[in-house]
């Protein structure tokens, strides 16, 4: 057989070659990782608020940072008021720290 | 769908990962399954989508990435030799062959090596093949017929390359 015979029936092999193959199957712990990847799934579904629950989220968290701001800004004034007020305010400070 | 995945993308490990994203998006989408195809359609063309999705991005990264000195940029063919892929359901006395035909396979434009696969490794009828790539019957002949024209020529090279007696 020349070449080009030898050729053309190795290539006409190659292309029979997948010809009665079995079916390839997966190891044994693929059903497992199905399981977790499921598992993981559940986890990101939990995480993944629609848009409007994160932005009504946001709302939330931002009003309450604004409110203890505002809170804690008028507590400071109203202590530093009753300080100011006050004339015997370092004196009676003094008082308490008086070492007897 | 394992078998599918790992015609394509000829890695039994990113095969397994794959079958099993198919399965998990089987299960959350089963009741967004409209019944103008078959299940088995559907399945198939989730799997043959994952798949062509894997091999753009592996393209991609051939490209772009630092394992771009390792590949021809345009082509995306490595410059060395990559390790040969064996497909397990191969009977033993074909193995050979059957290895430089996966070589070859490897080598094809997407579109044609996945109509390649489902009809010589999965052995689906036109048809089924038309519905699941969502094209003609007739334009499945026609990649199929291209796939075979290239597949023969790089056959041709590699018999060459290797001087295989």
């Amino acid at each position: 057989m020349d070449n080009n015979t030898n050729k053309e029936k190795w290539i006409s092999e190659a292309f029979d070659s997948t010809r009665g193959m079995n079916r390839a199957a997966p190891g044994d712990a693929f059903f497992t990782g199905i399981m977790s990847k499921l598992e993981t799934g559940k986890t990101a579904a939990v995480i993944q608020l629609p848009v409007k629950q994160w932005a009504a989220a946001a709302v939330i968290l931002l009003a309450l940072n604004i409110g203890s701001v505002v809170y804690f800004a008028n507590r400071g004034k109203q202590a530093g008021g009753t300080a100011a007020g006050n004339p015997l305010a370092s004196e009676m400070q003094l008082e308490t720290s008086y070492n007897y | 769908m394992f078998n599918t995945a790992i015609g394509l993308v000829q890695d039994h490990g990113v095969a397994e990962d794959i079958a099993q994203e198919v399965f998990v998006t089987v299960f959350k989408s089963i009741l967004s399954f409209n019944e103008r195809s078959s299940m088995s359609t559907w399945i198939y063309r989730i799997t043959v989508n994952k798949c062509l999705d894997h091999l753009r991005a592996r393209n991609r990264q051939k490209r772009n990435g630092l394992s771009g000195m390792l590949f021809h940029t345009e082509s995306g063919d490595p410059l060395h030799d990559k390790p040969t892929f064996d497909h397990p359901g191969i009977l033993l006395e074909k193995k050979e062959k059957a290895r430089y035909l996966f070589e070859a396979i490897e080598s094809l434009p997407e579109n044609q090596k996945a109509i390649f696969v489902l009809s010589q490794v999965e052995e689906l009828p036109q048809k089924d093949i038309a519905e699941i790539m969502n094209l003609s019957i007739k334009a499945v002949e026609s990649l199929l017929q291209r796939a075979k024209a290239n597949l023969r020529k790089k056959l041709e090279h590699i018999y060459d390359r290797r001087n295989i007696k």
